[in-house]
């Protein structure tokens, strides 16, 4: 098994993660820096409902673009995120076995699981855990929450957070993400690079930060109102707007010291609200997924 | 008696490297001491550790608790019996409360009078059932910096633990934390090894897991990882780069280890030496190689986690991620120097210092308005120029793509690009060294204008926190402003400045405020905490340390000569008498209550009186003289000479003599001496050793 294209990749994953049960989700249609960002990560993650899910997260992180020149760095790249909730005693094993999947054999190469524990101020949330680095390659972020929306988590979730470009070059052994075969005979470069290109410039140079601002604002106060009437679910795609409208701000160089503390203050006031709200809502459809607990 | 060895294994997720060795000898420490409280004790112990595993062994723990016998106080026996001589409530009460019958107790004489006293006895238990319950309550004692919780228990440790393997007396020893049940089971490493194996004793497992692909005994990586560097360095011509801190992480971060040497483009030598180094080193945790002459080779050594035949794989994958890595620090390189260092300074406005002590370019401002006043009271004026250019440049770098990737490099990249940029070496090394020393143990700035430039920069950190009240208390302290104090210490010390710290405050604190006496004198307070840790550190002892400080440390470079003077002559028999004969002078001086006047010498009647008084007129001018030197070794050497005149006064005259007179010349000849022993430590906190 184990497809050495973009594609193959992804497909495998699916593949291995719709036999471990998971949901497969597809990729949130609201702009987002990271796949734990998507509500099927943030809202899922709260409360006590059990819950697995995998899909691709395309992130887009406008400070890390390049204009397409750097190999190995990317505006948009491309995660495979998988919660598993709560998280199983063998989880790592899980993980592991997904790797197999891919066609690795781990016995002939150097895998290491090094602290790494991961934090969201926007999001009000961190974790424990680790970078997975292979002969050296981070691949994959994998992290125990401990924390969202300001709310703490019980049960625990594991998350898996695959980067599939550093993947995709590691079993294509490419020196350039460009240079990875996505599939049906096409390179990442011909899907993907006109974009990065693209939107490096317009991250780096020609976004408006006149309009921005006033997006932000817009998109903030829709995002309470919106609370204040129960619709927790818009308001969160509105509390991402803002997130993602503060890092092209950021990325414009537009922020000064003390925006920068009080922007990230607000987003994160809106994501707590939000997870508040979810949290309730779920309560007050008897929360579905729960099941009868068989403690009791 | 029978004895045991006891063995516990704590199966983990991948625990953090830095945590590791601390982790296992907190979890050793608390078998050793919960068995001591159930006063069982305990022979040598061995202690191990791998990421996945913390492994204690305590051998020679005896397989009994010893019978105890312990006498239990109740009631006098004016409470415990009437008049009558029947009981009262109060005697039952304390019997039913033991469950011992009253015919059982008796009537005991204590120090305090007579008492109603039982006397129980409890057998001794097994020792295997009480670790049933002193193991899990010493896992419980384990800190971590940070912990987690991970299943429905809610226990917390730093990653998941997944098994305990616990056997004592070959047995396994029953008990549950979490989710986890303790067994005879272990696991091997995660790709070359079996994950379901079984071990009775620290031998065996040591065995099987050597068998299974894991070294369990650090010191056996370490020594094969130090074999594997040497072997690979001399394979391609090299000197390692040594570095102790990397070495420790690396046997904390691997089961199985062995090196592996890839090598870069040497085009990449085109990048100054530290960039790659610590590309190499913070990044990807790879050992460095020079040639004779000191020059970086093209090559990196790694540790890898995996024994494989088939190393050229892993290999290549080391080296197409560095060749990216040091791709991106070129890119940097180039990058960065698109611009001058000196004109990053407006951006330092966006690049926050404090939230209250506002940013970088603010910060930069203060410097610059400390600097030139600093470089005078540290006598040297002469660098004023060069380092008002230093302070303009030293924070730019925080712009910079370079140190926004490389965080740890900061400063050193300013320096970088300064010599780039063809500024003076005295001005790039103040630079580069500024934020040098990074800890106690590590070197200070080499130049005098990088120490001033880092005094300066940390005495406006220390004082501006302090200022918004920022205080360093407890555990908190997270702006580390006790390793800034430490630095600043440390930079006085190693410069061996002449420099008044409260001057220095003063300074600093007129930046941030109109008022500072209060926040001086909590200043005054941490200073002398950080001067007693650093003397501490350098083996200082206690009473040495109370005794020099005691006279002050405004000038801590004087300190610390007083307090290593002190630690030298407290071996000496004189001096210790002589600090004895001080606390007595100082005794009867604070009995005398007040007096005054100037000592009359034609008064002073008794022959061993004014042999004293010559003597001390004689060594008076040496004492001083010596103190001016700051010599206080003869400053304290002069004066244990007087020990023979001090115990014959002693012995010989009455200080609280019948004639008032006399007795007011006497106490102000003590005084005079006070005053004169005084002038290196209050010598009467001397402890003698032994």
């Amino acid at each position: 098994m184990g497809s050495k294209d973009f594609q193959g990749i992804i497909l495998a994953l699916q593949q291995f993660w719709n036999r471990q049960g998971c949901v497969l989700q597809q990729p949130y249609d609201v702009e987002v820096g990271a796949g734990t960002m998507a509500p099927e990560t943030f809202l899922r993650v709260l409360g006590p409902e059990p819950y697995r899910v995998a899909y691709v997260m395309p992130s887009r992180r406008p400070a890390d673009g390049r204009y397409g020149d750097n190999p190995n760095r990317l505006y948009k790249h491309h995660q495979y995120q998988v919660i598993l909730k709560p998280a199983p005693a063998d989880v790592q094993d899980l993980y592991l076995e997904s790797l197999g999947a891919l066609g690795i054999n781990l016995a002939d190469h150097d895998l290491r699981f090094e602290e790494d524990n991961w934090e969201s101020p926007t999001l009000g949330a961190w974790g424990i855990g680790w970078q997975v680095l292979l002969d050296g390659l981070e691949i994959t972020q994998f992290t125990y929450f401990q924390q969202a929306g300001g709310l703490d988590l019980y049960p625990v979730s594991s998350e898996i957070t695959y980067g599939l470009e550093r993947i995709g070059t590691f079993i294509a052994q490419v020196n350039s993400i460009y240079d990875l075969p996505w599939g049906g005979n096409v390179s990442y470069r011909e899907v993907r690079h006109r974009e990065e290109f693209e939107f490096s410039k317009y991250n780096f140079e020609a976004a408006d930060v006149e309009m921005l601002f006033k997006l932000f604002n817009l998109f903030e106060a829709e995002c309470k109102r919106l609370l204040k009437m129960e619709l927790v679910l818009p308001a969160y795609d509105y509390c991402l707007r803002c997130s993602h409208t503060f890092n092209l701000l950021d990325s414009r160089g537009a922020i000064s010291v003390t925006e920068r503390v009080g922007m990230i203050g607000r987003v994160r006031q809106l994501a707590c609200q939000v997870a508040r709200g979810y949290v309730a809502s779920r309560e007050m459809q008897g929360f579905p997924l729960q099941g009868p607990s068989p403690s009791q | 008696m029978e004895k045991a060895e006891l063995l516990v294994e704590l199966g983990a997720e991948e625990i953090p490297a830095s945590v590791l060795e601390s982790a296992a000898n907190q979890f050793a420490d608390a078998l050793v001491s919960l068995l001591g409280e159930q006063r069982l004790s305990s022979g040598q112990r061995t202690v191990w550790y791998t990421p996945r595993r913390l492994v204690v062994g305590i051998h020679d723990i005896p397989t009994r608790q010893e019978d105890l016998s312990e006498t239990i106080t109740g009631p006098p026996k004016s409470v415990a019996f009437g008049p009558d001589g029947n009981p009262t409530k109060a005697a039952l009460a304390f019997a039913q409360k033991l469950g011992v019958p009253l015919s059982r107790m008796k009537i005991s004489q204590t120090p305090k009078g007579e008492y109603l006293t039982c006397v129980r006895r409890l057998g001794g238990q097994r020792t295997a059932q009480l670790l049933q319950e002193l193991v899990p309550a010493a896992i419980a004692r384990i800190k971590f910096p940070k912990t987690m919780y991970w299943s429905r228990d809610r226990f917390r440790f730093a990653r998941p633990l997944r098994w305990i393997l616990a056997i004592y007396r070959n047995r396994v020893l029953k008990f549950r934390i979490g989710d986890i049940v303790s067994s005879r089971f272990t696991a091997g490493h995660r790709f070359i090894g079996r994950p379901r194996l079984t071990a009775t004793s620290l031998d065996s497992l040591r065995e099987v897991l050597r068998a299974n692909g894991v070294l369990v005994d650090p010191a056996e990586r370490l020594k094969v990882i130090v074999d594997g560097l040497s072997r690979e360095a001399a394979k391609s011509g090299g000197r390692l780069v040594t570095d102790e801190e990397l070495l420790k992480t690396v046997v904390n971060l691997n089961e199985c280890p062995a090196v592996i040497c890839g090598s870069f483009d040497p085009q990449f030598l085109d990048l100054p030496q530290e960039i790659l180094i610590t590309v190499m080193r913070e990044h990807q945790k790879y050992f460095s190689l020079v040639d004779q002459e000191g020059k970086l080779l093209p090559f990196f050594l790694a540790v890898i986690n995996v024994d494989t035949e088939r190393r050229e794989e892993i290999r290549k994958g080391h080296e197409r991620v560095l060749k990216a890595r040091l791709a991106d620090a070129a890119f940097f390189w180039r990058m960065d120097r698109k611009s001058k260092l000196e004109e990053r300074m407006e951006s330092l406005r966006n690049v926050l210092f404090q939230e209250k002590l506002g940013s970088y370019y603010d910060k930069t401002q203060r410097l610059l308005e400390l600097l030139p006043a600093v470089a005078k009271m540290a006598d040297s004026p002469e660098l004023a120029n060069d380092l008002q250019a230093a302070g303009r440049l030293c924070k730019c770098d925080l712009v910079t793509e370079m140190v926004r990737e490389f965080t740890d490099l900061q400063g050193v990249v300013g320096g970088l690009y300064g010599r780039a940029e063809g500024y003076p070496e005295s001005v790039w090394r103040a630079v580069y060294e500024h934020y040098q020393p990074k800890s106690t143990n590590s070197p200070s700035p080499g130049t005098r204008a990088g120490a001033l430039l880092a005094l300066t920069d940390r005495l406006d950190t220390v004082c501006g926190c302090f200022s918004i009240g920022l205080i360093p208390t407890g555990s908190g302290d997270p702006l580390a402003v006790r390793r800034q104090g430490n630095g600043i210490l440390k930079i006085i010390l190693d410069q061996r400045m002449r420099v008044s710290l409260r001057r220095l405050m003063d300074l600093s604190l007129k930046t941030y405020m109109t008022d500072w006496d209060d926040i001086a004198l909590e200043l005054h307070k941490f200073f002398e905490g950080r001067l007693r840790f650093l003397l501490e550190e350098m083996g200082y002892s206690y009473d040495c340390m109370n005794a020099g400080l005691s006279a002050g440390f405004d000038d801590p470079l004087d300190a610390v000569e007083r307090v290593r003077a002190l630690q030298d002559m407290r071996k000496a028999d004189d001096f210790v008498a002589l600090a004895s004969s001080f606390k007595r002078i100082q005794n009867i001086l604070n009995q005398a209550g007040s007096f005054d006047g100037e000592l009359n010498a034609s008064i002073l009647s008794e022959s061993a009186e004014r042999a004293l008084w010559e003597n001390y007129l004689r060594i008076l001018p040496e004492v001083q003289s010596a103190v001016r030197q700051h010599d206080y070794v003869r400053a304290l050497r002069v004066m244990a000479s007087m020990r023979q005149s001090v115990d014959r006064f002693f012995n010989e005259v009455l200080v609280m003599a019948e004639d008032q007179a006399m007795k007011r010349n006497r106490l102000l000849l003590l005084r005079e001496l006070a005053r004169l022993f005084s002038a290196v430590g209050d010598i009467s906190e001397i402890v003698r050793e032994g």
